[in-house]
């Protein structure tokens, strides 16, 4: 009952929510257990190690943002509109920068992030270097982010 | 607007006043005090033993009484400063909080002592307990148990399984026994009665079926009035713990804000009697050298002319090969964004201090990301109530007034981009929609980042010049500035000629003078034409505040994405719509406020370190640090701010 465009476009979103999430998730747990140890020397920290674990996981939330406007586009909310097999191809190809730069990034930064865990066990003062450090990673998610919006803007259904 | 001006002080007075010189030093916390070569300590041996001894023990009484406070554990309190204010005029010591501080020593080292030893009777009870309970239903004196005059009482256990086995194996080899069969569970126990002489043949019987015998600690009375007794003490034993972690939670109540003004007075004694390892003795006189801000060597002048012995003081400025410390020096307005510049690298001396123009970009750049003017709103008029409520030392009133001027920066990105709340009431855009325009919000973000760094460049321009380099700013930032505003012409019809020249005068001068350095011609123009390879990188930087856009789209379509799901809720039946609609829109908003927020402060503080530093900021100074009273705990509410 479903064209194939409109099965592209949903493998597209599918992939865009599934693989940035799981980044994000495996990120933000990584760091959330290079924090633990942090936390169980000094509660006192646990703001700040925070910090450095939400880190990581602005890529699901940028997987997720493709995702929910790939839907959009589609009509999922307002009743599903005719795709050609070309433009759901587009949307699929429109969710790949943000899927799988938002992995990968996502992972990497959060190495980046544990090892700053570290920073803060011994220089708690030096929170923003470390952060600046995870930061440097994400740039690269923002601008996949930015490319698949571009992208879905170019798409016309 | 710079840094502030430093000398250097130099004070020689007689030895035996020197606690009084660093007292003063201390209480005005002008001075950053140099060690000198010739160091001598200066203190009579053995006077700061009391005081390290005192704070040991308050260090001590802090570190163990931390974990019975009363704590306000909300959120808030965690990010937030927990120093206490309290008046300079109360930070003081005398002998009866002296003789408190060491009662609640010795109060708490019993503690310490008693908790760990009472539960360490309570676990050996416990046992006991679990021990004696399956015997309950027996009616034996435990005393009685083992050799009796001509048979043994044995206490044992047996597997259920080979209970049977047991009893016919000791019924076929044992001469008449008394045997009694306890409960029935999964091992058995029971209590038997044998010929002493054929105890060694039961023990064998017992092996074989892997029957246990039990071993009781010695103890008058039956099982059940032994369990009986067991239980009492255990419940003495409890409320023996009880009060003693009410004794520990009223002593921490009582005693905690004692204890932290003892520590932080305790430790700037100490900290004056380690200054005083740092000055210069001879037999009559000490010597003491360091840094002031100019500003501050008349009031140290008068408060010197006050002390009733003889001393020789003077200031001069400081010499080249030495390694000055730098004090920023800003408008109120400026002051929080020093925060910014301090956690990246305070300026070397001499150096520009970007701070005032941190402030405008940063609040812009975070507004930019955020974006939506109801958040901006929320994010000001919270940073506002807590600066008013909730006190807290100087580190963080500047991060909530840099709170305060990004909600301001996003109330205006968000007013023009026609976000409040997302479209939650649709208001249309006072300039354009970015999210229906990302294009046009791109060219804007490009803009914005290379006006950003051409003030950089034009700081870097400006110190040259100030420096008497004419020459390095119009080499190294002019024809850059050429050259890029030639090729941003090139893009502009109108001005496409004009760019096309001044990109060839800057093209052509970076060739002929970024290798002025190099001695060999060639090489000169090597490194002239290498030079231009920087177009690149500046290319990269332009491009890296594309996040201007990137971020501020993704607060506004998730934003858009709670509204659409709040209006889906709408259809629930019974009105229990409305209900979720507002759990919704609160929550959902609230979250992405925190998330946007965060990701907009990192990201503005990255395009201030890395794109704008870049450009201009070396960095590396030390901070002038001033010998005064430091704080761990409290904080001086009447304190004056002098570095207006």
């Amino acid at each position: 009952m479903f064209s194939t465009g409109v099965i592209l476009a949903l493998i597209g979103a599918g992939l865009s929510m599934i693989l940035a999430g799981i980044g994000s998730a495996f990120g933000v747990g990584l760091v959330g257990q290079a924090g633990s140890g942090v936390v169980t020397e000094d509660p006192d920290k646990f703001g700040r190690v925070l910090v450095l674990q939400i880190l990581p996981g602005t890529q699901g939330i940028y997987g997720f943002l493709i995702s929910f406007l790939i839907l959009n586009t589609i009509g999922v909310f307002t009743g599903i509109k005719e795709v050609s097999v070309a433009q759901g191809w587009a949307l699929f190809l429109a969710a790949m920068p943000i899927a799988i730069v938002g992995l990968l990034s996502a992972i990497f930064q959060a190495k980046v992030a544990a090892a700053g865990v570290n920073i803060l066990a011994k220089r708690p003062g030096e929170l923003v270097k470390a952060m600046i450090f995870a930061v440097m990673v994400e740039t690269y998610a923002v601008l996949a982010l930015l490319i698949s919006f571009l992208m879905l803007q170019g798409i016309q259904i | 607007m710079a840094l502030a001006k430093i000398k250097y002080l130099q004070l020689i007075a007689p030895k035996e006043h020197h606690q009084t010189i660093l007292t003063l030093l201390q209480k005005l916390g002008v001075v950053q005090i140099e060690a000198l070569e010739q160091g001598v300590n200066m203190a009579p041996g053995g006077q700061e033993a009391p005081w390290e001894e005192l704070l040991g023990k308050v260090k001590y009484c802090l570190g163990y009484l931390t974990d019975f406070q009363e704590k306000s554990g909300s959120f808030l309190d965690q990010l937030a400063s927990t120093k206490k204010p309290i008046r300079m005029a109360d930070f003081r010591l005398d002998e009866a909080a002296k003789r408190k501080v060491f009662e609640v020593y010795e109060k708490t080292r019993e503690i310490e002592a008693k908790l760990p030893e009472l539960g360490r009777k309570l676990e050996e009870l416990g046992k006991r307990q679990s021990q004696l309970e399956p015997w309950q239903s027996f009616n034996f004196r435990l005393k009685d148990l083992g050799p009796g005059q001509y048979v043994h009482l044995l206490a044992a256990e047996v597997p259920a399984k080979n209970w049977q086995q047991l009893e016919e194996s000791m019924s076929a080899e044992l001469s008449p026994f008394a045997l009694t069969k306890g409960q029935e569970k999964k091992t058995i126990p029971f209590l038997l009665a044998v010929k002493k002489e054929e105890l060694a043949l039961a023990e064998e019987l017992f092996a074989e079926a892997e029957a246990k015998i039990v071993t009781f600690p010695p103890g008058e009375g039956t099982v059940q009035e032994e369990l009986i007794r067991v239980k009492q003490e255990i419940k003495a034993l409890q409320a023996q713990r009880e009060e003693l972690l009410v004794q520990a939670k009223k002593l921490a109540q009582a005693n905690m804000a004692l204890l932290e003004l003892v520590h932080d007075y305790a430790s700037s004694e100490l900290d004056r009697f380690r200054a005083a390892e740092q000055l210069g003795a001879t037999d009559e006189t000490f010597a003491l050298e360091g840094w002031i801000k100019a500003q501050d060597v008349e009031k140290l002048k008068a408060e010197l002319a006050e002390l009733d012995f003889p001393l020789y003081f003077a200031v001069r400025e400081p010499r080249e090969d030495e390694e000055v410390p730098v004090a920023l020096e800003n408008s109120p307005l400026a002051r929080p964004f020093e925060s910014v510049l301090e956690m990246y690298s305070p300026p070397k001396p001499g150096e520009l201090d970007p701070t005032p123009w941190v402030g405008p970009f940063f609040s812009l750049f975070f507004g930019i990301m955020l974006t939506d003017a109801g958040y901006g709103i929320i994010m000001a008029l919270a940073a506002l109530f807590l600066l008013k409520k909730v006190k807290m030392e100087e580190a963080g009133q500047k991060l909530l007034l840099i709170l305060f001027w990004g909600g301001i920066g996003a109330g205006l990105a968000g007013a023009l981009a026609g976000g409040w709340f997302g479209d939650l009431f649709g208001l249309p855009p006072l300039w354009f929609n970015p999210m229906e325009e990302p294009l046009k919000m791109m060219v804007v973000s490009f803009a914005l980042g290379l006006v950003h760094i051409f003030v950089g460049m034009g700081l870097e321009f400006y110190d040259n010049v100030r420096q008497g380099d004419v020459w390095s700013a119009i080499f190294d930032q002019g024809f850059w500035f050429a050259l890029i505003l030639g090729l941003v012409f090139l893009f502009l019809p109108p001005l496409a000629s004009i760019g096309g020249w001044l990109a060839k005068i800057g093209a052509v001068g970076l060739v002929l003078t970024q290798g002025r350095h190099q001695k060999n011609i060639l090489m000169k123009l090597g490194s002239g034409l290498a030079s231009l390879y920087n177009l690149s990188g500046f290319l990269g930087d332009v491009l890296s505040y594309s996040r201007l856009l990137a971020l501020g789209l993704a607060t506004g379509v998730i934003a858009n994405v709670i509204n659409m799901l709040a209006k889906m809720a709408l259809d629930f039946p019974y009105g229990l719509g409305y209900i979720v609609m507002v759990v919704i829109l609160v929550g959902g908003h609230l979250f992405n406020l925190f998330i946007g927020a965060m990701g907009s402060y990192v990201h503005t503080s990255r395009l201030q370190y890395i794109e704008f530093f870049g450009k201009f900021f070396e960095g590396g100074g030390k901070l002038f640090s001033p010998f005064k009273i430091q704080q761990k705990y409290t904080y001086f509410q009447d304190e004056v701010k002098e570095d207006v």
